[in-house]
């Protein structure tokens, strides 16, 4: 069974960010995490590799969920 | 008052060793740190040795996001200023009002190996590839920035920029910002990690870097068939400390910063000055503001980058500063023999060997140097390390831009 994108994007999360031992769900808030808007910037930059899609380099998602939401309304289209 | 100001803690990763211990026994020992060049493929280059750092985990000492998101140069000044830090004793809770902690450390290039890697990103995929951390991890003040971050230094902050005089500069004007009441103690250095394609391209066109293929002799400082540096990388991080707060908390010393010296050729971007005017007058400089007498034993860890002209130039400088009895007299080496040229790093790495020459009474050899040239005549300890009964030291550095700065030392003998 492929990865869902929620698992796809939590891994770039943990893998880049240093969030190896800290548990993310949906409801996880970015910033209380500790990702900065830098990181943030970078994770995004990740999944357009990840996934192969462009997202708004204005694109500023709050919550795990809203990245993954963000990812996959780019990948429905 | 006047505020002495000593060296109370050292931190290094060279290419030679990955602490400031293992690098000084090494540079004892004779050691060479230059092989050829392993952090990338140099076919189509002319130049393939350089003293690398080896077996540096940047994961094991700093973890995954800091290492992502820092340079190599910085990650190796993270890593020495704790080592640097910890061997004070400074990193003790309470040790030091934090606002009377200052971080002087520069880089002569900064990231250029981020530098590289974004330039290639934004060719190939366009601007949005660009890392956002791309700007601070590539401009040269950041290792200063982050040392500062880590060890909650509140005080003041200088990162030099003097290309390869840079680390000498920082710890002079360390010196100087301790004895004028500024802080009570600085982690002074300098960091570089230089050893990218696009670096050895350019420092080999510029016709600075040697093309010899051969590790053993490379970099042969002063010898009548050297023909250029070799590039080396690292860190060097010196904590410096006004005398009377090392004693009060019971601080081991190393040696005592007494002089400094800062000057510019004004002549030429890479050549230094034929005359040696402007080495010559930090020389003068730094042995006036120590007041040591040139008649006394001396060590001088010379910039001896292997080039034709430095070697020949400092030489000069050194005899028309302190004249030709005391130039005579002194015991000379260049450690780059051993190091490379670390660049910004280099003058910490030069200026622990004078503390540790003078605390350890030995001076470390020039290797590598075999047949004498007659524009080098003074005695640059070739090959083996010699026993050395000197009561001060100095190390001078000269950086393209035709910036000079030298720093003296002197044994610490008590109050």
């Amino acid at each position: 069974m492929a990865e869902s994108t929620f698992d796809r994007v939590v891994a770039i999360l943990k893998d880049q960010e240093g969030l190896d031992d800290v548990e993310l769900t949906r409801d996880t808030n970015l910033a209380e995490v500790g990702l900065d808007s830098m990181a943030t910037v970078e994770a995004v930059m990740a999944c357009e590799d990840e996934f192969g899609i462009e997202i708004d380099p204005e694109a500023n998602p709050k919550t795990v969920g809203e990245f993954v939401d963000l990812v996959d309304g780019l990948l429905a289209k | 008052m006047d505020r002495r100001v000593v060296i109370t803690g050292m931190g290094a990763i060279t290419p030679v060793g990955n602490t400031a211990e293992e690098s000084w026994d090494a540079l004892v020992a004779g050691k060479c740190g230059i092989g050829t060049i392993t952090a990338f493929d140099t076919t189509g280059f002319r130049v393939s040795v350089a003293a690398e750092v080896k077996d540096f985990d940047p994961v094991a000492a700093l973890g995954k996001p800091d290492t992502l998101h820092n340079d190599r140069n910085v990650q190796f000044a993270l890593v020495a200023s704790d080592e640097a830090m910890k061997s004070s004793g400074l990193d003790a809770e309470g040790a030091i009002d934090p606002e009377r902690l200052g971080v002087y450390v520069g880089s002569g290039v900064g990231g250029i190996g981020t530098t590289e890697a974004q330039v290639t990103r934004c060719n190939e995929g366009g601007a949005r590839k660009v890392s956002p951390f791309f700007v601070p991890m590539m401009i040269a003040n950041m290792a200063a920035g982050q040392v500062s971050i880590r060890h909650h230094a509140l005080g003041p902050t200088l990162p030099v920029v003097t290309a390869c005089a840079t680390s000498t500069n920082a710890i002079g004007e360390a010196y100087r910002a301790i004895r004028y009441g500024y802080a009570d103690a600085i982690l002074a250095g300098g960091t570089e990690a230089a050893i990218v394609p696009v670096s050895i391209a350019g420092f080999t066109n510029c016709r600075a870097l040697t093309t010899n293929p051969d590790p053993a002799t490379a970099c042969r400082p002063f010898d009548a068939n050297r023909d250029g540096f070799v590039m080396g990388e690292g860190a060097c991080i010196l904590v410096l400390e006004e005398l009377e707060h090392a004693l009060a908390r019971g601080a081991n010393i190393v040696a005592e910063v007494c002089g400094y010296g800062n000057t510019a050729d004004a002549y030429h971007i890479t050549s230094p000055d034929p005359t040696a005017c402007g080495i010559t007058r930090a020389i003068k400089q730094a042995v006036a503001e120590s007041g040591m007498d040139t008649d006394e034993g001396l060590y001088i860890n010379a910039h001896g980058t292997s080039t034709k002209l430095n070697d020949k130039t400092e030489t000069m400088g050194i005899k028309q500063a302190l004249g030709e009895k005391a130039a005579h007299a002194a015991h000379i080496s260049s450690t780059k023999s051993m190091t490379g040229h670390m660049l910004g790093a280099t003058g910490a790495v030069e200026a622990m060997a004078c503390a540790c020459a003078l605390r350890d009474s030995v001076v470390p050899p020039t290797i590598g140097l075999a047949e004498p040239d007659a524009d080098c005549d003074l005695d640059y300890t070739p090959g083996h390390s010699v026993p050395f009964d000197g009561r001060w030291a100095m190390s001078t550095s000269l950086g393209f831009g035709g910036h000079n700065a030298v720093v003296v030392l002197r044994r610490y003998e008590g109050e």
